[in-house]
Order: C-alpha cells, then sequence, then structure tokens
C-alpha cells in the first residue's frame, strides 16, 4: 500500500483536469513563442543575458553592502525604511503603518511578495479592506482562488469562470465578453481609487545607488494604486536590489522579452520616496519594507545563485512539468522551476521533499532565463542534500544503492543484466513486457518496459570481432563520404 | 560562498548594451517603436502643433459620444495658450486644480514630457510642481507633446543621465497604452490608464 | 583512427543494435574500433539523483577504462554530457582524478558530433530510403554538445530524405531516468504529447539518439499502437550504408 502525498494528490488532480491544462500550456506556448520573437530582436542577447546574471550576482555577493546604500538614499527622499525577519513581522509592520495613520481602504498592485507573506488576510484581519487592481488578481480575489502564475495569475481560469465570479460578487449582468468584463472591473476599482487611501505595491528593482523602487506593470493600476492614496507601502525581498541605475537599463532590456515577449511593459514606475512638497499629486508618506523571510539564509548557502531571478517566469513557460501540472499543485506561491527551488528553501524541505524530483532536468528553464540561473544544477543539489540527510523514501533510497552497486562492478552488471533478461520472463510479449509485478509496477503503469536483450552489445562485439578478423581487408570509405 | 564577495562591480559596456545610436534618425526610430507599442504618433512643425493637438481632440470627440470632451491641458505645457483658443469651442477645459474629482472626469489630458526613447518607443513623465502625475494616468486619451530634441536614443541615455541628487518623486516610462491579457490571454487597452496614447513630436 | 566505444549501460543492454551500428559505420569511415569490455555506466543516474559519491565511483572508473585511449565516442548524448561537463565538476576536488576527469571530457564525443566535427562526413552523400518519411527527436541531455539545429540538419540532410521536422522537437520525452518511475503520470503526459507530435509528422521512422528517450517513446507507442520505427541515427547510417545485412 503506498502512501501519496499532498503533491502527488495534486498532480492527480491537476493531470485529470483537462480543460484547464490545456488553458495553462496554450499560454505557456504563447509565451515561449512570444519570448524567442522578442530576443531574436536583440543581437546581443546572448551576452546580454551574461551580463544580467554578472550584475545580479554581484548584487547578491555584496547584498548588505547595497541594501545599505538603498536603504540610505530612501531616506534621503523622505521615505521610512522597515527590517522585517520574517513573513508575519512584514504583516505586523504593514498593518501598524495602516493603524497609525487610520488607513481603511487598501489598494494593492500585484506583488508575489505579498502573496507570500499573506498580507491581504492579515490586512482583513485589522480591519482594513484590501483590494486587489491587477485585472487577473482582482479576479483571484473575487473567486477566493490564488494565483497560478507569477506574471500571468489566471491562466487557468477560461471567461466562464471570470464571467460567474464578477456576477457573483459585484453584481454585474453576466457576460463572457472580455471586453465587457475588463470595463466592468475598470469602473468597479476606479471608484476604489477615489476612496482609497492606502497603496501597497511589490517592487521589482531597488536601486542602491539612488534609492529607486522600480515597478514595471501594465495596466495602470501599479501607477494608481502608488499616486492616489496618501500612504503607499512597498514590499520587497532583500534579493531586489541591484546596485546602479544603468543596471536599469540592462533589465528592463530583458524583463518584459522573457516574460511576455513585449519589448517593455507598458509602465515603469520610478519612484523616489514621497510626494515633493511642491507636487500637486502623489502620496504623502513612503514605508519601504524590507523582507528576509529566509532569503538571508540562502544567501549565506550554496544555493545563493537563485537570488538572481528576476521573477520574470519564463521559466514556468518553458516547463514541461508545470505547462501540464500548473501553478496550484506546488502548494506554494513560487510555482514552477524556480519554485521548485524557493518552496523547499524558503520553507520546510521535508514538506516539500517531493519537488526536487517532479523533474526531468531537460534544461529548458536554463535556455530561457534571463539571468542564467542553473535550475537543474540547483535541483541535483536539493536531491544531493536529501541523499545527505537521508530523506529519500527507504524503497528507493535501497533500489538506487543497489542500481549503483551493480553498475559499479563488471562481473554484478554482467550478471544482472543476465538475471534481467531472466528475470522479465514471465511478463514478456517479446522483447518488452507489459506488466511488472511489485514496486517495479509504476514503470509499466502507462508504457511497456523494454527487456533486456538476450545478447547485449558486449556479446555481439566478440562475434563482431570474430567477424571483422576473418574478412579479407575491405574497401573502407575513406573520403567518398567526407565534405 | 558565505557572507559578503568582493568580486568587481561588472561594468556596462555600452557597445554591448546600446541598440540605438546617437547618430541614428531618432524621429524615425522612435515613430516605429512607438508605434509598434501602440502609441499613436505624428510629427509636426512647431507652430503646426496647437492645431494638430485640437485636431486630435476634435477627432477623438467625433468618434465617442456627444458633448464636448473634457479636456485638461497641463500649466506648463509650451502650447497651453495657443492650444486653449484652439479648442474654445470644441472642449470644454478643465482646471487640474481643481481636484481629483475633476481629473478623474476629463475625457482627455494633454501633457509635455521630461523626455522620450526612441529604442522602446517610451514617453518619460516626471511629477514636479505643476505636473500632475494623474494627467498622464486618469483620463482615458492622454496626448503628450515632445520635442524633438527630447528624444533620447537608448535607455541607457537615459539611465546613465538622471541626476542622482535631484531625481523627481516619481519619474514614469510609458510604453504604450493601458493594457492586459489577464482573461484567456486577449489583449485588450485602457484598463485603469489610458487606452489611447497619442504623441505629437515637434521638429524645429 | 583509432576509436574507443563507450557503449553506455542503456544501449549495451536494451539497445545492443545501435551499439553495433555505431561500430560498422565507423568502421566504414575509417576508424579503428576498441571495446574496453570492463566499462559499465557514467554514473550519471547516481549523479542525477543526488548520490554524488556512488556517481564519483563510477566516474572514477570509467576514467580508468577509458584512460589509453586518444578518443572516446558514445552513442549517448547524456552520457557524453556527463563525461563532458559533470564529471570534471564532480572530481574537480580530487587530486588523483581532477586533470584525468578532464582530460577525458576533451576527448569524448557523442556519435553524431563525432561524424560532424571530426570526421567530417557529408551526411547529404549517404542515400536513405525516401519511400520511408523520417523524422527526429532532440534529446534534452545533447543540449551543451550539439545544437537542436545542428543535430536535426545532421538528419534532414541526408540524401533522399523524405524529412518532416517534429513540432517542438526539443520538447522533453518525459524519460528523465528516476523522473519517468517517481511522477509516471506527468512523466506520460509528456510522453503522450511527444508520441502525439511524431505521429502527427506522418513519419514511418523516427530517429532517436538516446536509449533512454527511445525505450519512454516506443515503450509509450506499444501501449497506444501505430507503426513507427525507433532507430538510432547509426542504424538509419548503417542500413543505408548496407551494412546492417550480416547479422554479429
Amino acid at each position: 500500500m503506498s502512501r501519496t502525498t499532498w503533491f502527488e494528490e495534486n498532480v492527480a488532480k491537476a493531470l485529470a483536469d483537462d480543460e484547464v491544462r490545456a488553458a495553462i500550456d496554450n499560454a505557456a506556448i504563447k509565451k515561449i513563442e512570444a519570448r524567442a520573437a522578442a530576443v531574436a530582436e536583440i543581437d546581443n542577447f546572448e551576452k546580454l543575458r551574461d551580463l544580467a546574471r554578472d550584475i545580479k550576482q554581484h548584487a547578491v555577493d555584496n547584498i548588505d553592502r547595497y541594501l545599505q546604500q538603498f536603504i540610505d538614499n530612501v531616506k534621503s527622499h523622505g521615505g521610512q525604511v522597515h527590517l522585517a525577519k520574517t513573513a508575519a513581522d512584514a504583516n505586523r509592520i504593514i498593518a501598524s503603518i495602516a493603524r497609525d495613520n487610520d488607513l481603511k481602504l487598501a489598494v494593492k498592485v500585484k506583488s508575489m511578495t505579498t502573496e507570500e507573506t499573506r498580507l491581504n488576510e492579515q490586512l482583513a484581519a485589522d480591519g482594513v479592506r484590501a483590494i486587489e487592481t491587477d485585472l487577473g488578481e482582482f479576479i483571484v480575489q473575487l473567486d477566493h482562488d490564488r494565483p497560478s502564475h507569477i506574471v500571468t495569475p489566471i491562466i487557468h481560469k477560461n471567461r466562464k469562470v471570470v464571467a460567474a465570479a464578477m456576477a457573483r460578487e459585484i453584481g454585474v449582468e453576466y457576460t463572457e465578453d472580455p471586453e465587457t468584463l475588463t470595463m466592468h472591473a475598470r469602473r468597479y476599482l476606479r471608484d476604489v481609487f477615489r476612496r482609497c487611501d492606502l497603496g501597497v505595491s511589490g517592487v521589482n528593482f531597488a536601486v542602491a545607488e539612488t534609492g529607486t523602487i522600480c515597478i514595471c506593470t501594465n495596466e495602470g493600476n501599479g501607477r494608481l494604486s502608488t499616486t492616489r492614496p496618501k500612504v503607499h507601502v512597498a514590499l520587497m525581498g532583500i534579493e531586489k536590489v541591484i546596485p546602479r541605475m544603468a543596471d536599469l537599463a540592462v533589465f528592463l532590456k530583458i524583463l518584459a522579452r522573457s516574460s511576455t515577449g513585449q519589448p517593455i511593459t507598458v509602465y515603469t514606475s520610478l519612484i523616489n520616496g514621497p510626494k515633493r512638497p511642491a507636487d500637486p499629486d502623489g502620496p504623502e508618506k513612503l514605508h519601504v519594507v524590507i523582507l528576509d523571510g529566509g532569503r538571508r539564509r540562502i544567501q549565506q548557502s550554496e544555493y545563493r545563485d537563485i537570488l538572481r531571478c528576476i521573477r520574470c517566469g519564463a521559466c514556468l513557460n518553458a516547463c514541461p512539468v508545470y505547462r501540464r501540472i500548473g501553478g496550484h499543485a506546488y502548494g506554494n506561491v513560487y510555482p514552477g522551476p524556480i519554485g521548485k527551488l524557493l518552496a523547499p528553501l524558503l520553507n520546510d524541505k521535508t514538506y516539500y521533499g517531493g519537488l526536487p524530483q517532479a523533474s526531468s532536468l531537460c534544461g529548458l528553464c536554463l535556455e530561457v532565463c534571463p539571468v542564467r540561473i542553473n535550475i537543474p544544477d540547483a535541483l541535483i543539489r536539493l536531491r544531493k542534500d536529501q541523499v545527505r540527510d537521508k530523506s529519500v523514501p527507504r524503497l528507493r533510497q535501497f533500489a538506487f544503492q543497489w542500481m549503483f552497486r551493480v553498475l559499479s562492478s563488471p562481473w554484478l552488471y554482467r550478471l544482472g543484466q543476465k538475471l534481467g533478461r531472466l528475470g522479465t520472463a514471465p511478463w514478456a510479449d517479446g522483447e518488452w513486457c507489459r506488466k511488472l509485478p511489485g514496486p517495479a509496477r509504476r514503470l509499466t503503469k502507462f508504457r511497456d518496459a523494454p527487456r533486456p536483450a538476450p545478447k547485449p552489445f558486449r556479446q555481439l562485439w566478440k562475434s563482431e570481432q570474430n567477424r571483422e578478423s576473418k574478412r579479407p581487408a575491405r574497401s573502407k570509405i575513406t573520403s567518398e563520404h567526407r565534405e | 560562498m558565505n557572507g559578503n564577495n568582493t568580486t568587481q562591480l561588472p561594468l556596462i559596456d555600452d557597445a554591448l548594451v546600446r541598440r540605438v545610436d546617437p547618430n541614428d534618425d531618432l524621429i524615425a526610430v522612435f515613430r516605429e517603436q512607438a508605434r509598434k507599442v501602440g502609441l499613436k504618433v505624428t510629427v509636426t512643425s512647431p507652430h503646426a502643433a496647437a492645431e494638430h493637438v485640437a485636431k486630435l481632440v476634435r477627432t477623438i470627440h467625433a468618434e465617442a459620444n456627444a458633448g464636448k470632451p473634457k479636456v485638461i491641458i497641463e500649466p506648463r505645457l509650451f502650447l497651453r495658450e495657443q492650444l486653449e483658443a484652439a479648442l474654445t469651442n470644441d472642449a470644454e477645459l478643465l482646471n487640474p486644480r481643481d481636484g481629483d474629482d475633476t481629473i478623474f472626469s476629463a475625457d482627455v489630458g494633454v501633457t509635455s514630457v521630461h523626455a522620450a526613447v526612441a529604442e522602446t518607443g517610451s514617453l518619460v513623465c516626471r511629477s514636479g510642481e505643476n505636473l500632475w502625475r494623474g494627467l498622464s494616468l486618469m483620463p482615458s486619451v492622454h496626448i503628450a507633446v515632445v520635442k524633438a530634441a527630447q528624444i533620447l536614443p537608448d535607455l541607457l541615455d537615459l539611465f546613465t543621465n538622471l541626476p542622482a541628487a535631484n531625481l523627481p518623486a516619481n519619474l514614469t516610462l510609458i510604453s504604450g497604452p493601458s493594457k492586459t491579457a489577464d482573461i484567456e490571454g486577449i489583449l485588450i487597452t485602457g484598463v485603469h490608464g489610458p487606452g489611447q496614447v497619442h504623441v505629437v513630436v515637434t521638429r524645429a | 583512427m583509432d576509436v574507443a566505444l563507450f557503449v553506455t549501460c542503456l544501449t549495451d543492454t536494451l539497445a545492443p543494435r545501435a551499439g553495433l551500428a555505431v561500430v560498422r559505420v565507423l568502421r566504414r569511415f575509417g576508424c579503428t574500433l576498441h571495446f574496453p569490455p570492463d566499462q559499465t555506466c557514467c554514473g550519471q543516474p547516481a549523479y542525477n539523483n543526488g548520490f554524488h559519491e556512488e556517481a564519483a565511483v563510477m566516474g572514477r572508473r570509467l576514467i580508468d577504462v577509458f584512460e589509453d585511449y586518444e578518443r572516446v565516442v558514445t552513442p549517448s548524448g547524456s552520457c557524453a554530457a556527463m563525461v563532458v561537463h559533470h564529471l570534471p565538476e564532480l572530481l574537480a576536488a580530487d587530486p588523483a582524478y581532477a586533470e584525468k576527469s578532464r582530460s577525458l571530457a576533451a576527448r569524448t564525443w557523442e556519435f553524431g558530433q563525432f561524424l560532424d566535427e571530426v570526421l567530417k562526413v557529408d551526411m547529404s552523400s549517404i542515400n536513405v530510403d525516401s519511400s520511408r518519411p523520417i523524422t527526429y527527436h532532440y534529446s534534452c541531455h545533447l543540449r551543451g554538445i550539439v545544437s537542436a539545429e545542428r543535430a536535426s540538419q545532421m538528419v534532414s540532410s541526408l540524401g533522399g530524405i523524405d524529412y518532416r521536422p517534429l513540432e517542438q522537437l526539443n520538447q522533453c520525452c518525459g524519460f528523465g531516468g528516476a523522473f519517468g518511475a517517481i511522477y509516471p503520470d506527468i512523466s506520460n503526459a509528456m510522453t503522450s504529447d511527444k508520441l502525439d507530435a511524431i505521429q502527427r509528422t506522418g513519419a514511418e521512422i523516427a530517429v532517436v539518439n538516446e536509449t533512454g528517450c527511445t525505450m519512454t517513446i516506443e515503450g509509450a507507442a506499444r501501449r497506444r499502437g501505430g507503426g513507427v520505427k525507433f532507430m538510432h541515427l547509426a542504424e538509419v547510417l548503417a542500413e543505408a550504408l548496407g551494412l546492417m545485412d550480416e547479422q554479429a
């Protein structure tokens, strides 16, 4: 009787939902094709990726220096800075900012970090109504759901589901027309933008040199949310910091192209503190909350390279596993290839122990990552940790160790080939097995398993050598087929 | 592997990163890239600019519903007086100093820019004295007036020349009309920001 | 030219005909073949699954077995990648084997890569049966050894070929070593899509140069039916050159 984990259950459920699977797969393929077209427009794209990798690696390597510089510069613009060790700390800080300023209605710009800390729940508990304003996140909120992708949150939903959620929650007439649905959302949220007093956003890049917060968006809600309310709170992980303004030029040239295939997002907001006295509009106060949340531990480990991530989502779009199981299956706010690393490393490694093996190491993620994070290599490192920590399931451990023992000894190996041939005979259908018994059953769940050949190559070699030595000097085609 | 490292901060090689050269025809490049991201660009002489903007407003109004369009012209815009004159009969001119509700109710916002970037077809708008962020954000139509000399070749030029000591509270690159593809990947414009962005480039 | 064959544990055990074809093709192009009999495995399964001590043991063995050979050719891209990229990383801190691992890496080639880069074979001069359409699947771990463009070009430029390009040819087949056994459902979803794509080409022969991929896709094809034949490039070339008429 095998024990299935929560992850395996999620996977089974996801694979059974053909409609959602198709929606996610199609969305991912479109974005990968768009990415390919967009990067083809840049002559030096590969070298640009190298530069982006090097800049981010340097920033992560020197994170304290740049964080301090960033903090000093934010303060010099009149912004306030708070350090949060844990997700709960971050939520507490933001809730107390709301309390201190008597803020009741918060508008939220899409931010994975706020999803990570579950900020909305904390705010709700404190009597602050927080409304997501990014269309996809707004719909996620209306539908009491979670996003399934770090950039495009509702690729798992079709228009019918969206229509139902909007009719149900904000009382508009049921329509499946995306344009009308969007206009409904616009009208509803415009009213919210008029009345809001707190704006919460994430940060795409935090520029140390100037204390600038850079936010990349497309709809306009990012700008409205950081302009309209009297207080703006920006939550960022420590790894968002980059050294110079000039680095923004590099990252902005590759972020949107990698993410959705656009040359650049519609809006790129550079925020330097709250409004100046002479500014006619803008927030009166800016609070930047800098979250550790387990990132510092990663920075001090051999996994530091994964902090280069700029959250473009390209690895999700490229991943054959993500495309088939979707974002919810991972049980974490960060799904996909980067999520397989962040989930165990930021949280409980044991709870997420099933994730590192959920990869064929195909390497498509590494192919598309704008900052060249070697995700397959990092997955192997996580697996190595599991072996070291003895957290590999016992049967699997046993099977592996025997396999390696056999493969390390020529005579055991040859014996293994013979035993494999004999041992599969009872279940054989010619050179294949339809169904293997016991734990080996998994190998034949969906496909026939090949039997070891009656004569392995090494036996054929011997006869081949005999044949070769008996043959008269043969004409060797040395030049006929050469270029 | 622990703590901080002393690797060198990588230099940004201009030749590697730059995609548009100062010697390129910047107006042509800007026009093409802006068109690609959905901005509608026209190039005029400075004398014709005000009338051209006025014509845009009249055309937009004609395509929309009845009633005069409500237009807010940025107080600092160099074309302001000419434009107000040209639009006297065709638009209801609102004053942004009247407050938020006024800006929310405007159909068209006409602004200057701090700069433009040819490489990405971007407008760069900043906050400051008498510079409302809302004018390029709340109305459903945004008309930006760009002087040709304001067009920078490449993103590199923008980011390496910002005065670190004197940055505005907000500097926003606008590279298209507001859009989303969240519902089934279908592209829809005018979500929260302006659904139409027109750029009038005045060439001296 | 002396060439030592690293046949790989999977090809040796499950697809010996491919190994035979490699031998016969290389001999036809003037190589003298050697087969060190004590070879077993490059250590890739151990390496990929985090058993790095065991992988190092296998890696050292492999290095010892092939120490005296000038050139090593293997029919598997993933084993080539293991030897060329991962063994040197794995053994970088081993004073006895660091240099040797780099040396082996520098003289190991994947079969198609060897034909292309060393023997410089002109594929268009080898004529295949035009009446049997052929498609090609690019195996994931050939990444870093030969590009998808080059690898598919080598097949598509065969003389007289009715070549059917495979949609998304570089998508993983779902094998992934232990992955296929640990998450058979996800693996099968990937294999199913790969098989769909192959069947959509209308090809009668699918060239797959990785025993792991072949056993996965062919194993699934047997459940589904449909008569695509899976062959290693070496087998296609060997048959075209009339080298497979005799049994070993």
